[in-house]
């Protein structure tokens, strides 16, 4: 089933939907889950809130259906309901949107800074390390974790997703600009934990 | 040939490919310390790129599908239904007209044809505006009931 409906084009897809073919949208929903996934998971940190979440913006979705206009593919719209609908929920819970989350206090970022102006060596990226390469994956996971929901959302669109800064705009509704200054900050902050972490560790 | 340090904006879109100009790259070419901020950059983005991605625990399209109102087809059958109510309206009202007509044509004999057709058009135009105005109504109680439906079906 989800073979013959990957060939046929979101026009064709939308229109079988709506005549009432419903093994149409559970092609659709086969084919968008895992990018809805991708939002979720960065967006909503409560498994069971993950779980509602994604039932409501299929069926949002379902209904708003005769809607799409087609200015985009099927899946950046689908994707657009879920992030909205995830902002939503992290306003209704007055969580913090956007914003850089720095290791801790300023005690630790003048560390920090103190840490960059030292560091000349820079041999401890050493690529060949197998336990190095598992580290950093780890350290790494744990610093994506950290930084705001809108930050680690546009980080796994961008570097994940592989997707361009117009169709992150167009699924945020944030200008292409600020779509790259988000990124580039959220990019920085990484880097730099992840130097000061992994220096710490090995210490 | 550069002095000054690119950006960090600028070092990550060269770690990305996306700025290729000469001068940074000559610059790049000769500092040590830029060449190794990209590197740490080239390394990030292959990890980040190498995270594992996000997976539902559970089977997302059998819970939406057994949610779904098969009776969104009903809605099309309601759209017939009124264009045979609209229809049998102007049938009705043309036969009244055509039964009465010699009686009609008595009572507007005073009238001029113009104001005749005026008043003919503009009721014709405010009665459109009122069945438009009827459906919509009638469109934005149907949505409004699908969505106390869905939310409760969701609680459950």
């Amino acid at each position: 089933m989800s073979n013959k409906t990957e060939t046929l084009t979101d026009k064709e897809l939308v229109n079988k939907v709506l005549s009432g073919d419903t093994n149409a949208f559970a092609g659709i929903v086969k084919s968008t889950e895992g990018l809805v996934a991708q939002i979720i998971f960065k967006m909503i940190a409560n498994k069971e809130d993950r779980k509602d979440m994604a039932q409501d913006i299929y069926l949002k979705a379902y209904r708003s259906l005769a809607n799409f206009r087609f200015g985009s593919k099927l899946s950046t719209w689908l994707a657009q309901i879920a992030y909205n609908n995830c902002t939503d929920y992290i306003r209704k819970k007055k969580l913090v949107l956007v914003g850089v989350i720095f290791n801790s206090d300023e005690a630790e970022q003048d560390e920090m800074d103190h840490f960059h102006h030292k560091v000349t060596d820079r041999n401890y990226f050493k690529t060949d390390s197998v336990l190095f390469q598992k580290e950093l994956s780890g350290i790494l996971k744990a610093e994506i974790d950290k930084l705001s929901p809108v930050f680690k959302t546009l980080i796994t669109l961008y570097h994940n997703e592989e997707m361009s800064y117009e169709e992150i705009s167009q699924i945020t509704g944030l200008p292409a600009g600020t779509v790259k200054s988000y990124l580039f900050r959220a990019r920085k902050v990484l880097r730099d934990n992840l130097l000061f972490n992994y220096k710490k560790e090995e210490l | 040939m550069i002095d000054k340090h690119p950006s960090e904006e600028v070092l990550q879109e060269f770690a990305l490919g996306e700025n290729l100009s000469e001068v940074i790259t000559k610059h790049i070419g000769h500092c040590v310390e830029c060449r190794a901020k990209i590197s740490e950059y080239q390394m990030m983005f292959t990890k980040i790129s190498e995270q594992e991605r996000a997976v539902f625990d559970f089977n997302i399209s059998e819970l939406v599908l057994s949610q779904l109102n098969p009776e969104v087809k009903k809605v099309s059958w309601d759209r017939w239904l009124i264009y045979l109510a609209i229809l049998s309206v102007f049938g009705l009202a043309g036969g009244i007209l055509y039964v009465f007509s010699e009686t009609v044509a008595e009572l507007f004999a005073g009238f001029s044809n113009v104001l005749l057709y005026l008043a003919v058009s503009t009721s014709f135009i405010i009665l459109l505006f009122q069945c438009v105005d009827m459906y919509s109504r009638y469109q934005r109680k149907i949505n409004a009931l699908d969505t106390i439906e869905i939310t409760a079906t969701n609680k459950n």
